[in-house]
């Protein structure tokens, strides 16, 4: 008479097994929800950086334009006069800003600042000419957009003639 | 894998999470305080370009001593305080200093300076 050898062989209750899956989809679930939150952040941080450094060098410009200028108008965009015949001429086509340099109506240099579709940008004006102040404000079109959509708000202030207005003084007796 | 196995992995994933939570909150911090200080010299130099209108007479120590903030930093910072420092200064060419600085106060009540800009206001009769 053969006789049969039942080895003994590991297994898995099913109780186990749901636990083990049921922890693993925990596991997996805080490793997706962190992995989607850093690369939104670091999204939206390159959106910020690209917009504070657009902020930045338009403000530079401006405020540099409108010291060497002798008058200025800000009825379409802003337009700053120059005492050697140039002018230029800032305004806003969404969502960039456009800067741009003529004389004689030639286009002689042309930048260009990438802002948010969701930014409206207003150039305004305070005092009388020789010295005034032009502001450029830029803000979000609506006040309802959701966090990571809202553009950065900038005011930019630039006094017009400050440097025609510094040498008449160095040149008064 | 074994039961014991999945919930060392588990504590070993829960421990990274949190802290990548805690990384993501310091950052998210420092973020406001970058957008605070952006804004606070933004206001700075902006009152730097109005006191640069402004003609000699007009920047005496008194007559300068602090301004409104804008309402860009007031939505940032509702307690900003801004202030003008004026210093003669007597030396050679006449001039007058200017320091314009925004401070705001922190929970511990501690004053903390968030930009500040100085400039100099020169006579007009310096000139030859």
């Amino acid at each position: 008479m053969r006789s049969i050898n039942f080895t003994p062989r590991s297994a898995k209750t099913l109780l186990e097994v749901v636990l083990i899956l049921s922890i693993m989809t925990v596991v997996i679930g805080a490793c997706v929800t962190s992995l989607s939150t850093l690369f939104r952040l670091r999204h939206q941080f390159q959106r910020d950086r690209e917009q504070i450094a657009a902020i930045a060098r338009v403000g530079t410009l401006l405020r540099t334009d409108a010291h060497q200028a002798v008058s200025a108008s800000v009825d379409h965009g802003c337009s700053l006069a120059l005492s050697d015949g140039r002018t230029i001429h800032y305004e806003f086509s969404s969502p960039r800003i456009v800067r741009r340099v003529e004389r004689d109506g030639q286009t002689l240099h042309r930048d260009s600042f990438l802002l948010t579709k969701t930014a409206s940008v207003a150039f305004e004006s305070d005092g009388e000419s020789p010295i005034s102040l032009i502001r450029l404000a830029i803000r979000p079109v609506e006040s309802n957009l959701p966090p990571r959509e809202i553009p950065r708000s900038a005011t930019i202030e630039a006094a017009v003639g400050l440097s025609a207005a510094l040498a008449q003084n160095a040149r008064q007796p | 894998m074994t039961l014991l196995e999945t919930t060392v992995a588990l504590l070993i994933v829960s421990a990274v999470v949190l802290a990548i939570l805690q990384l993501v909150n310091v950052t998210a911090n420092q973020r406001r305080t970058l957008e605070e200080r952006r804004i606070a010299l933004q206001e700075v130099a902006n009152q730097a370009e109005r006191i640069a209108m402004l003609p000699w007479e007009r920047t005496e120590p008194d007559e300068l001593k602090e301004w409104q903030p804008g309402d860009d930093l007031l939505v940032v910072t509702p307690q900003a305080k801004c202030a003008i420092r004026v210093t003669p200064d007597a030396a050679s060419p006449l001039a007058r200093k200017i320091r314009l600085s925004i401070t705001e106060n922190t929970a511990a009540n501690e004053s903390v300076e968030l930009a500040a800009l100085t400039i100099w206001k020169f006579s007009p009769a310096n000139a030859p």
